[in-house]
């Protein structure tokens, strides 16, 4: 005998309620009578504290009743013996096993396997069964048989697997059999054995099962059970100097744990251990960990998350992958006199991007050579002329090969220039010349070339960006006035609109 | 004085009698029997002295021979009874609805005020009656011929409420107009002080006043042996009590009550006669008795 719902049982507590009843209701109907306590309160008596039951028989009968009571709810199952008896029909049965990484838990899978055990022992001679298990997918483990050693076979065979609960699909599949085995009007039984998981109902509404089909749950998760759990909150590659290092933060879920349990938190990349927290994991709700950035391999590299395992191993590992990022290199040409914080904002802009990320160097003007320039991708003239002599030789020719600059023209240069000298270098012939490029001038009212408080980027006491606003600058844009015109139009305001044109003619 | 026979008198028997005149008749005849006779005359024929005749007195009591002898008129006078006014007042409170052998301390006084008054009706006195818990509850004023509409009023009276006398004995007070005899049947459950001030209202107008405390064995003997809880019969209070530790202290807590109930009352100038419920109701008859010759002979 067995109970479908045994949690109920802890009602059985509630027969206290009647005892303490009894014992309190003692004297209270049956109060011995008297003319006058007068002579009774006089006196300093000691008041009898009588503990005893009065009425056996009506407690006797409130206890019985709360025990029927709790008993009916928990449901109770009578697992019926075997019954050999040649003119009953033989029983059709589909045991339909869920598998789901949910019953991976160490109690759950042995209850799930001793119930469907305890059923298939308890099938008769000419009983036929089949084993169904099931997660978001059903496989047939065992089609139907009458032979119990091969159904205790696929049952010791069958083993949790990580994927996750459908129901419908292991109705489906025990369908399928019971169609199959053509039982007629014969009615074909389906015992469910679950954890029952509520997000596993999905695709139940649509399923239709025939009236000769019934369907028995046997629940076999016993309440809330204690888990912990890990997960891969973060994982980035961060540009550390020369070398790329790797940051991993870990997140660690607990529910249902009695109280809080420290473990240890292993990081291995590439199979090699690579750190180890210690953290208490909380009863319940998540822990954040964050590992020490470490050297990031080159090439693929193959992260793995563990904690100390549970009793549901199958979330005690969280797993990530990630590709070496190789980091395009930024040169961040800067004026001899421009201190750190005139820049901090562009380093910053750029030390955001992550596909690819940006390895920035910061030199001074006359520190372009070819050296450096020999594996950078880009260079930014900030607020500084275009060097002349050896330098701009190297920046000219390494231009020629590909190579981009960016100029940027504030409070030193702008003013001296007027317009930007480069442009015509950049645009020789019909206008765009790239699609995703453009010429553009930045003023001390664009917003990226402020800093500080005044504006532009937001900023917080420390200085650092903890926003960022998108902003374009006013860009330039040329359109000749006429076909065949022999000059262009420049124009700093919004595109092709000629509120204050700045004429400036070129050679074509 | 010859004792009257048991059976007539047991309270446990009488209380098989529902008819009160026929319980009260039994009582009485039964306790009368073997009595001295004088004690039911009617008149007197005890001389008692002479007076000098004055007009519109009776011939029949001139003594002629004094005439003969004197030549003067003198009229004779003789002792006589005198009808007295019998006022009986019965405590009706919850606490005299106890009876722990069959005949509860209500029923007894009953009993005792119907043998009473009709006693007191073969006397030629004038019976009435008054029950009482806080206040006054029935009246039957004192009347040669009240003596059945007595019995009835105390045959469908119950006892129930709290009661104390002091109200009860200031209505009293005012009631009676006459010297009586006033005869006071209650438990004593309240503070000798208190009963004493009501003895003294009662007295006021020179009533003889014989106050009856009913006992139940129970009360006098506080047998009980099981822790119990206890209620209070007027005020329903309850108190959970071992009686084994208490019954000693119980018992002289009792006896010092009703000894101080006793002095206060003799100091009023009242006669207190305890009566248990368990005895005949001999004693409270001869007290009755006793009482009443006391005040027979006037002149």
């Amino acid at each position: 005998m067995g109970f479908l719902v045994p949690a109920f049982l802890a009602g059985l507590a509630a027969i206290v309620v009647p005892i303490v009843l009894h014992l309190r209701h003692r004297d209270k109907d049956t109060p011995h009578r008297f003319p006058s306590l007068m002579f009774v309160e006089r006196l300093p008596i000691r008041t009898a504290q009588r503990r005893r039951i009065t009425d056996w028989p009506l407690l006797l009968l409130r206890a019985l009743a709360i025990i029927l009571l709790v008993v009916a709810f928990a449901r109770p199952l009578w697992w019926k013996p075997a019954i050999v008896n040649a003119s009953a029909p033989p029983k059709t049965m589909v045991l339909v096993l869920d598998k789901s990484a949910s019953m991976s838990h160490r109690a759950v899978w042995s209850a799930a396997q001793d119930s469907v055990r305890r059923i298939v022992q308890s099938l008769g001679a000419k009983d036929r069964a089949a084993l169904v298990l099931f997660d978001d997918q059903a496989e047939v483990a065992q089609a139907l048989t009458t032979d119990k050693a091969l159904l205790m076979a696929a049952v010791a065979k069958a083993t949790p697997g990580a994927a996750g609960t459908r129901y419908a699909a292991g109705l489906r599949a025990a369908r399928q059999i019971a169609i199959d085995a053509n039982t007629r009007t014969a009615p074909v039984d389906v015992t469910v054995i679950s954890d029952f998981q509520r997000n596993g109902t999905a695709g139940l509404a649509g399923l239709d099962l025939p009236t000769s089909l019934h369907v028995r749950p046997v629940a076999v998760s016993r309440g809330p059970r204690a888990n912990t759990s890990v997960a891969v909150a973060e994982a980035r590659p961060i540009g550390d100097g020369a070398r790329e290092r790797l940051a991993v933060t870990a997140t660690i879920r607990s529910r249902g744990v009695p109280a809080a349990r420290p473990m240890s938190v292993m990081l291995r990349l590439n199979g090699r251990p690579s750190g180890t927290k210690l953290v208490t994991a909380t009863g319940e709700g998540e822990t954040r960990v964050v590992f020490d950035p470490v050297p990031l391999p080159s090439g693929l590299v193959r992260g793995e998350l563990t904690i100390d395992p549970d009793s549901l191993a199958a979330d005690d590992t969280a797993r990530f992958t990630l590709t070496s990022n190789d980091a395009v290199k930024v040169l961040l040409v800067a004026p001899d006199d421009a201190d750190r914080d005139e820049t901090l904002y562009i380093e910053r802009a750029l030390a955001v991007g992550r596909s690819p990320s940006v390895q920035l160097e910061r030199l001074r003007p006359s520190g372009i050579d070819k050296g450096r320039l020999e594996d950078a991708a880009l260079v930014i003239l900030w607020d500084v002329a275009p060097p002349s002599g050896s330098a701009g030789t190297a920046l000219q020719q390494w231009t020629a090969r590909g190579g981009g600059v960016v100029q940027v023209a504030a409070r030193r240069t702008a003013r001296r220039f007027g317009t930007p000298s480069l442009l015509p270098a950049t645009l020789p012939g019909a206008a765009p010349p790239m699609a995703l490029a453009s010429p553009g001038v930045m003023n001390s009212k664009c917003p990226m070339s402020t800093s500080g408080k005044r504006g532009g980027w937001g900023e917080s006491n420390a200085g650092l960006p903890h926003s960022v606003r998108s902003s374009r600058c006013s860009p330039i844009t040329t359109f000749r006035p006429s076909p065949g015109s022999s000059s262009e139009i420049i124009t700093t305001g919004p595109r092709r609109s000629p509120s204050s044109p700045e004429v400036n003619p070129v050679e074509p | 004085m010859p004792a009257a026979p048991a059976s007539f008198l047991d309270p446990a028997l009488l209380a098989r009698i529902s008819d009160l005149a026929l319980l009260a008749r039994t009582v009485v005849d039964g306790f009368m029997h073997g009595q001295h006779r004088s004690m039911r005359k009617g008149s007197s024929t005890d001389f008692a002295q002479h007076r000098a005749y004055q007009p519109g007195d009776d011939l029949r009591r001139i003594d002629w021979r004094l005439l003969g002898r004197t030549d003067r008129f003198y009229m004779k006078e003789f002792e006589a009874d005198t009808n007295a006014s019998v006022l009986f007042a019965l405590d009706s409170s919850a606490s005299m609805d106890y009876g722990s052998k069959g005949v509860t301390k209500y029923d007894y006084g009953r009993f005792l005020i119907a043998s009473l008054a009709w006693l007191s009706q073969q006397q030629g006195d004038r019976v009435g009656l008054v029950t009482f818990t806080g206040d006054i509850v029935d009246v039957v004023p004192p009347s040669a011929r009240h003596l059945q509409l007595l019995l009835h009023t105390l045959g469908r009276s119950k006892a129930s409420g709290a009661g104390t006398l002091a109200r009860p004995a200031e209505r009293l007070a005012h009631m009676t107009t006459r010297a009586g005899i006033l005869v006071l049947v209650t438990d004593c459950y309240e503070s000798p002080e208190e009963l004493g001030r009501a003895a003294d209202t009662l007295r006021m107008r020179g009533q003889d006043l014989i106050v009856f405390h009913v006992v139940d064995a129970a009360e006098r003997d506080f047998p009980f042996t099981a822790a119990a809880t206890f209620e209070d019969a007027e005020s329903k209070t309850r108190v959970a009590v071992r009686p084994d530790d208490l019954r000693k202290r119980y018992l002289e807590a009792s006896r010092t009550h009703h000894a101080a109930v006793a002095k206060r009352l003799a100091a009023s100038g009242a006669d207190y006669v305890r009566v248990d419920t368990d005895q005949p109701l001999d004693r409270a008859l001869h007290a009755y008795l006793d009482r009443r010759l006391a005040r027979s002979r006037v002149r």
